[in-house]
């Protein structure tokens, strides 16, 4: 048959009905749509795991040994890869406020690096004044911008808020105040926020933040605790990655994308068998199945991949565009599968299927 | 074009002979008629001619045979696609682009009485319409040899009748032509008659 003859012939089936055309894409956009759709949440779930873990601070590990930690080297830590960021803190006296003058609230020194490790975006140098955690701020009325007096008639400003949320971490900055501090005392902790690498792994590069000006040896052995360990000692972003059973979930789809596509064929056996019969050349049968699949295929690969776009989109902490390609990954092997299939199962059809069908009836 | 059948038995495994030691030549041009009753073994003779079925005995030569049409007793074409595009489909792809395959279909579709109900699907096809459009579809392939199976079987009179003046009316075309059937009328409309009946004899005699 001519190209534009097998190309004409498609599409009066797909126009009127005969290719099965709702079945067709009905089941081709729900086979893309699942396999992408649920691809794409998983690696989305993922982050949003890995996000809780780290908004949790299970992801900060803090070396503990008093009145020894290099302020300094503390913070310098964060520049090491694999380590986002990192400060010094240490308990200095009570702090009152004339607002509230029943309650001595902790107060710490900390260093520029702490703040920022609190509140999660770098600290801009040229504000001074205290940090202020989020329940005293909710009670107060507080913000960043705030001028405050304090019980012995000073004043302060409120450089900021922190989240210190009660998730299950350890509470003393809870209701707390922290004010940045020169680098000149040493400090009783550093704390490390690693990631995305396990605060297991790198424990032994942490020992570095220890000021030892009386040599190493009289040196008390340092703790080494984790801020919140109530999601898990660490969170492994990879090794949770690769427990997801994509390859399974992958050969799952392409045997039913596979095999929907040949039932899609199958119950069109008459019809090819007959055109066989009226001439028509296998290879013609199988182009003409191409195009009335690709005609389907399109639009319904453009409306997951549209779907695919905001599943990726909807709180992803993460860029859309990982779990964005991972759900492309399965639309592809899906039409893959798919296309398989065509060209395969009329390898099948006979002629004589005709002849049997009918003595069958 | 000739096909030649020479001392041909049939019988399916396990089952009793349905007809022994056939014995005849069919050329171009004849329209023979097949009858016998049923279960005699026709379809499967026409099998046989068609060179699906190997026959357990005998042997079936055939001369200048290119392509073979079945006509089938249920008549089975695409419920959607319209009765044209039934008869065109032979056409193009004989390689005719759409217009030339449509103009030639139209023309076949006149001579069988169809032309008015060209652009009606398949569907809305009656059995004798529907049987008759297959008919035409098998001619329009232009086959060496049209095997049509019980063209009336399933037909009411009226609707046997248009059948069979179509038949009548293949007489003249250039190609083997052979009928199964139960209708004297069919058998009527046809050159030649080979009676199964004659085939079922005695092991013995
Ligand atoms: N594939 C098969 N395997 C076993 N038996 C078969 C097979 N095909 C047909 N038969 C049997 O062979 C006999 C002849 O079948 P056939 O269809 O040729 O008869 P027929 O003369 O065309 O009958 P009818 O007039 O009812 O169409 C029947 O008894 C049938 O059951
Ligand atoms: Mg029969």
């Amino acid at each position: 048959m001519r190209k534009t003859v097998i190309a004409q012939e498609a599409f009066r089936n797909i126009s009127t009905g005969a290719s099965r055309t709702v079945y067709l894409f009905f089941v081709i956009s729900f086979i893309l749509f699942s396999g992408a759709g649920w691809s794409s949440r998983t690696v989305v779930d993922l982050s949003m795991d890995a996000e809780k873990f780290r908004q949790a601070g299970g992801s900060v590990t803090i070396v503990s040994a008093p009145a020894k930690i290099d302020g300094e080297q503390c913070d310098a830590l964060s520049k090491t890869s694999g380590i986002s960021s990192s400060g010094a803190i240490r308990q200095i006296e009570s702090i009152t406020f004339s607002a509230l003058p029943d309650r001595a609230l902790n107060q710490y020194a900390i260093t520029p690096g702490f703040a920022s490790l609190l509140s999660s975006t770098s600290l801009e140098t040229s504000v001074s004044g205290i940090w202020i955690s989020r329940d005293l701020s909710s009670d107060t009325g507080w913000l960043a911008g705030s001028k405050v007096s304090l019980s012995d008639g000073r004043t302060s400003d409120v450089a900021g808020v922190y989240d210190f949320p009660s998730d299950g971490r350890d509470q003393s900055l809870a209701y707390a105040v922290a004010s940045p501090y020169s680098y000149s005392d040493l400090f009783d902790e550093c704390w490390i926020d690693s990631w995305p690498i396990s605060p297991q792994s790198e424990q032994l590069s942490y020992l570095s933040v220890l000021a030892s000006p009386d040599g190493i040896f009289e040196m008390e052995v340092p703790t080494i605790r984790q801020l919140n360990s109530t999601l898990g000692v660490k969170f492994d972003g990879s090794e949770k990655f690769d427990k997801v059973p994509f390859v399974a979930v992958q050969i799952f789809l392409i045997a039913i994308s596979f095999s929907s596509a040949t039932i899609w064929i199958w119950t069109r056996r008459l019809e090819f068998s007959s055109a066989l019969h009226a001439g028509v050349r296998r290879a013609d049968i199988i182009l003409q199945l191409i195009i009335e699949f690709s005609v389907l295929m399109v639009p319904a690969g453009l409306v997951s991949a549209i779907i695919l776009y905001f599943f990726s989109h909807y709180s992803n902490p993460d860029p859309w565009i990982s779990s964005f390609c991972v759900g492309l990954k399965f639309i592809f092997i899906s039409a893959l599968a798919f296309l398989l299939s065509i060209i395969f199962t009329p390898l099948f059809l006979r002629e004589d299927n005709l002849f049997r069908y009918f003595k069958e009836r | 074009m000739q096909i030649n059948l020479t001392d041909v038995s049939h019988s399916f495994s396990g089952q009793p002979q349905l007809f022994t030691h056939v014995t005849f030549s069919i050329c171009s041009g004849e329209m023979v008629a097949i009858v016998g009753p049923s279960g005699s073994g026709k379809s499967t003779l026409l099998s046989i001619l068609a060179g699906w079925q190997k026959p357990s005995e005998g042997e079936v030569l055939r001369s200048g045979i290119e392509s073979i049409s079945w006509v089938f007793q249920n008549p089975h074409g695409v419920a959607q696609r319209s009765a044209l595009d039934h008869v065109s489909l032979p056409l193009l792809a004989r390689g005719l682009g759409r217009s030339e395959a449509d103009t030639e279909a139209r023309r076949i579709l006149e001579i069988f009485g169809l032309l008015e109900l060209s652009h009606r699907p398949f569907s809305s096809l009656s059995g004798g319409e529907a049987q008759r459009l297959m008919l035409s579809r098998a001619v329009a392939k232009k086959p060496s040899v049209l095997l049509v199976d019980e063209p009336t079987a399933q037909l009411d009179m009226a609707s046997a009748k248009t059948v069979n003046a179509v038949l009548s009316s293949l007489s003249g075309i250039d190609s083997i032509v052979v009928v199964a059937t139960h209708d004297f009328h069919t058998r009527d409309a046809c050159s030649r008659v080979i009676d199964l009946n004659d085939f079922i004899i005695d092991e013995s005699s």
